[in-house]
């Protein structure tokens, strides 16, 4: 279980995610006082999400640090809408684009892949103990979400793809201790990283 | 690791047939640069034949460049059993090559070698598509050269340091960029087995001498050295010393495959082959930030032809890759030397520009190496595979077999349409001259440019001049200025006046929105016309 300055740690990550909606906004972002508090609103979702779930399933709350980034994902300013299709070719092609809000493309995409370079890692060196039921279910909702991204049509498919991504975090088995720990910190970067990626390519 | 059961084994057969049938399901495999090697090596191999009357225009300059094992091997096949036929032997190795050396290294860093199901899929990329011939065979030797440093890092002999050499040579006469990936993920690995290296034995190996174990010897010497007060003898016994000596043996057998390199280099007089080299500041081109270069990776993967078929494959297979990565039931053990060569391979991919535009023009350079980064993540799996990671590569290899499929029915009808081809051709007296215009350079097949350099099936039957599609001399060399022709990048600037003087008749693949013979409709007459050709002949005024 981690401690209480962890919980300090999220708090801040996520306060710094929250900057650009208020701060040097980027155009994809700008829009008035009532929408910006519901995005801000929005911004921790993913992040507790995880943490709730992580705590339901018995996943370990580290995992939290995840799902920081996507609180500024490309779902803040997409269009919801039930119209547009797009070729599976550009579905996949853009699905780096449509995770996080996308800032300056060196550093956004660093963090994409110190997300991902975690999430492997972690996955790799887990337990290799029996699938259990709890297992199962994160597995098939996890399946669901990812085909519900290449069906659904383009105003949902960033939508889909972040609660999919809260899934594939939930997919990480066993305690992070010791040098599993050590493994976090590229995601650790990447949520420092993110937001001042948004703020610096805007 | 287990042996493969029967049915392994079955669908093994299986992979390895449908992986080659593309190729052979007829004589036009819609690749882009496939025509121009095939007519390289055809007037290589009839340079001096009178009826082909090559040597008015040619002649050859073999320099030792990149690209020299593709026709060391196709040129004494093809005395066998003809040129094509030659080539498509070439593709039909190095794509089976593929999952066998992946196999290989696997084996070689720990990973269950069955993973290597997945390369043959692969197999089947855009580097393919492209008619990257000598690339994909370099991607061969990089994992086979891979598996061979691995198994000296781990017992150094002789043997396997001159395998490694020959490896490496054949590896940088296949393609520079998969000797460059080679010589730094292997110079890596050496230092971090060097810097890691917990044996003491290793260790002293090194102090005594490269590729002799006398440990004990090695041991008391070392104890020695501990108690002498000569600072250099105390230097010699440090840690650092014996790091320090043991990256410089674990380097040994990259000397000769930079000597190889370097040697080519010095004697290959690159400006005779059209090659302006400089200095490392001369080269450049266009960077990718990095979201732009994982965004390009699935169109560098299986992009292979119109439709959904192709990417719905990927998709299946990066979803059972996941789940094998999921359904592991045994802990495994770490490679870091795995780690350290996909986080290479990725740091290249990352840095290297996307195309090369000085000192000359190079298509594609960094999107190559998506292939490489996707077979290095496809082995992180770790530990031999469970009966359920078992059944679930089943699930692959029929998906695989699918995707396959699908490519050869592809090229099937495209070879349906394109043989019109040669009954339009067959209208032509053979000394004459026939300038292609590919009105119509793509086909809805294929995803690239399958008609680009249709140019060299004509020079197959007609032999003579047809209009270089490549901008190297090499292996062959244009003895007679470029003669005016219609630019085979874009037809619909042709122009009738300037560009016909040197040819007898133009072959046309239609349609075309706008007319090529506008304002010359006099000066030509319509030999032949069949399904998507049209052969006209250039009537000339008599003087």
């Amino acid at each position: 279980m981690p401690k209480g300055w962890f919980y300090w740690l999220l708090g801040a990550l996520l306060l710094l995610t929250m900057v650009p909606i208020w701060w040097h906004v980027p155009p994809s972002l700008r829009c008035g006082v009532g929408p910006r508090l519901l995005r801000t609103g929005a911004v921790p979702l993913p992040a507790l999400i995880v943490l709730v779930l992580s705590r339901l399933l018995g996943r370990s709350q580290w995992l939290a640090l995840l799902g920081v980034p996507l609180g500024l994902s490309s779902a803040l300013c997409e269009h919801l809408s039930l119209f547009g299709t797009e070729p599976l070719i550009t579905s996949l092609d853009h699905l780096p684009l449509r995770l996080l809000l996308t800032g300056d493309g060196n550093l956004t995409g660093l963090c994409l892949l110190g997300l991902v370079l975690t999430w492997l890692t972690l996955v790799v060196t887990g337990p290799s103990s029996a699938f259990g039921a709890a297992d199962v279910g994160v597995t098939t909702v996890f399946a669901i979400l990812s085909a519900m991204y290449f069906v659904l049509p383009v105003g949902l498919k960033s939508s889909a793809l972040v609660t999919a991504w809260v899934f594939a975090i939930l997919l990480i088995r066993g305690p992070i201790l010791d040098h599993r720990r050590f493994y976090l910190v590229p995601a650790l970067l990447a949520c420092v990283a993110h937001p001042i990626s948004v703020l610096v390519g805007r | 690791m287990s042996r493969l059961s029967r049915v392994e084994k079955a669908a093994l057969l299986l992979l390895c047939i449908a992986t080659v049938a593309p190729l052979w399901v007829g004589r036009y495999p819609p690749l882009l640069d496939y025509p121009n090697h095939l007519s390289n090596l055809f007037i290589w191999r009839h340079l001096h034949d009178a009826k082909f009357r090559f040597d008015q225009y040619y002649t050859t300059n073999l320099l030792p460049l990149p690209y020299w094992t593709q026709y060391t091997i196709e040129y004494p096949i093809s005395f066998v059993v003809g040129v094509e036929s030659a080539q498509k032997i070439f593709i039909s190795l190095s794509m089976l090559g593929l999952p066998f050396a992946v196999a290989r290294y696997a084996r070689s860093v720990g990973r269950d070698p069955r993973l290597a199901l997945f390369a043959f899929p692969l197999a089947w990329n855009a580097n393919t598509a492209n008619g990257f011939i000598s690339y994909n065979a370099a991607l061969v030797f990089l994992f086979l050269a891979l598996a061979l440093f691995e198994n000296y890092l781990r017992r150094p002999h002789w043997r396997l340091a001159l395998w490694i050499a020959l490896c490496g040579g054949a590896l940088y006469f296949s393609h520079i960029l998969g000797w460059a990936m080679f010589v730094v993920i292997a110079a890596v690995c050496a230092a971090a087995s060097a810097i890691t290296s917990r044996d003491p034995k290793k260790i002293l190996l090194s102090v005594h001498g490269p590729l002799s174990v006398h440990p004990e010897r090695s041991e008391a010497k070392s104890k020695g050295e501990n108690k002498s007060s000569v600072p250099f003898d105390k230097l010699r016994a440090s840690g650092a010393w014996r790091r320090g000596r043991q990256i410089l043996h674990n380097l040994l057998p990259l000397v000769p495959v930079g000597a190889i390199a370097a040697m080519a280099a010095y004697f290959s007089h690159p400006a005779s082959a059209k090659l302006p080299v400089g200095g490392v500041s001369s080269f450049g081109g266009p960077l990718n930030d990095v979201l732009a270069n994982l965004s390009m990776m699935p169109s560098w993967l299986v992009d292979f032809f119109p439709g959904s078929i192709d990417e719905v494959c990927l998709i299946l297979l990066m979803g059972i890759w996941l789940c094998i990565l999921l359904l592991r039931r045994e802990p495994g053990t770490a490679s870091l030397h795995l780690t350290l060569a996909s986080l290479v391979v990725l740091a290249l991919y990352l840095c290297l520009p996307r195309s090369l535009v000085r000192p000359f023009y190079w298509f594609a350079v960094n999107r190559r190496i998506a292939v490489v980064v996707v077979l290095f993540l496809v082995l992180q799996v770790r530990g031999s595979l469970s009966h359920l990671q078992r059944a679930a590569l089943g699930v692959a290899a029929v998906i695989s077999l699918t995707y396959l499929s699908t490519v050869s029915l592809h090229f099937y009808r495209f070879n349906q349409r394109a043989r019109d081809f040669e009954t339009v051709l067959g209208n032509v007296p053979e000394d004459k001259a026939v300038m292609p215009l590919m009105m119509k350079k793509s086909d809805r097949e294929v995803n690239v440019h399958a008609y680009n350099q249709w140019g060299a099936y004509i020079q197959l039957r007609q032999g003579g001049y047809v209009t270089p599609y490549f901008a190297v001399d090499f292996p062959l060399r244009l003895t007679v200025p470029e003669r005016a022709a219609a630019s085979w990048l874009d037809p619909t600037r042709f122009n009738f006046s300037k560009e016909t003087a040197d040819w007898d008749y133009i072959l046309v693949h239609r349609p075309y929105a706008r007319d090529p013979f506008q304002g010359h409709r006099n000066q030509v007459k319509l030999v032949s016309a069949l399904g998507e050709w049209e052969m006209w002949e250039i009537v000339r005024a008599k003087q």
